[in-house]
């Protein structure tokens, strides 16, 4: 039986992509750098993220609409 | 201008995908966005996940990103083809929209012999059998098996992994897959339910 993560199977796809449409990956930018935003609480949200992140991370509220 | 990449996903599933592209791709930069205030998605309707879909874009367009993934299997299923195919020709013609469900689609058939595969989603993933439909154009040869998971993310966004009544809802959307197939031998398993196999399935089955 294979389990399969999804994670990995899109970082792939992408990695594709970006290799075969330079002209978008010249427009992303290459720091190393994320940033993280949720409509609700934030610091549930950092609490709760971090577990599926995998490592603690910092957010900001933003709104939609 | 060099913008993120927009990673946007309902809720906190999106992250573990986000984690994967920054092991992948660790030199670019993302910014994620969990509408969580509206979370979940996977029960509401195709009109709405539109909505709240296309709003959520338009964001990532505000903050300047040139490229944004859908790291959510029920916004990609709802809202993906009417945003690439209506709203982006006019709201911005040079900026990339893309989902999770068609790169998993492509590949989904190799992980099984047995040509049987199960895909475990929430409802609304399910219900769109966008799995179904985009598989059958790589992998035509493949049965696919869907098992609607309604609980696993509210038990896992709310902080219930650790509870006995995850082990439950484990073991019961795993038996109603294979009972519809015992052929079943690849099981696919969307980005917020991974964790819940990595923290509950595995030690179970190392006590077995």
């Amino acid at each position: 039986m294979k389990f399969i993560s999804q994670g990995d199977i899109v970082a792939q796809s992408l990695a594709q992509y970006l290799e075969n449409h330079p002209e978008i990956a010249q427009k992303c930018s290459k720091n190393g750098q994320i940033s993280f935003f949720t409509t609700d609480n934030e610091q549930v949200f950092e609490q709760q993220g971090s577990l599926f992140f995998g490592q603690k991370i910092a957010a900001k509220h933003t709104d939609l609409a | 201008m060099a913008a993120p990449i927009g990673v946007f996903d309902s809720g906190y599933g999106g992250l573990t995908i986000l984690k994967s592209l920054q092991k992948q791709l660790p030199q670019y930069d993302y910014i994620y966005l969990g509408d969580n205030a509206r979370a979940p998605y996977g029960t509401r309707s195709f009109e709405t996940v539109y909505e709240y879909t296309l709003e959520a874009v338009k964001w990532f367009f505000d903050q300047g990103c040139e490229l944004v993934i859908l790291a959510c299997n029920t916004a990609s299923a709802k809202a993906l083809r009417n945003i690439q195919q209506l709203d982006l020709p006019t709201l911005a013609p040079n900026k990339r929209v893309l989902g999770v469900i068609r790169p998993s689609s492509e590949v989904l058939g190799n992980y099984s012999v047995s040509k049987q595969v199960g895909i475990m989603g929430t409802s609304g993933t399910v219900q769109s059998e966008s799995y179904i439909i985009e598989m059958a154009k790589f992998f035509p040869e493949v049965k696919v098996f869907q098992q609607a998971c309604p609980m696993w993310v509210p038990i896992i966004e709310n902080g219930e992994f650790d509870a006995d009544g995850a082990d439950y809802f484990v073991k019961k959307y795993l038996d109603q897959l294979f009972s519809q197939s015992n052929q079943i031998d690849a099981v696919f398993w969307p980005a917020p339910i991974i964790l819940c196999w990595r923290l509950r399935l595995k030690p179970m089955r190392q006590q077995e």
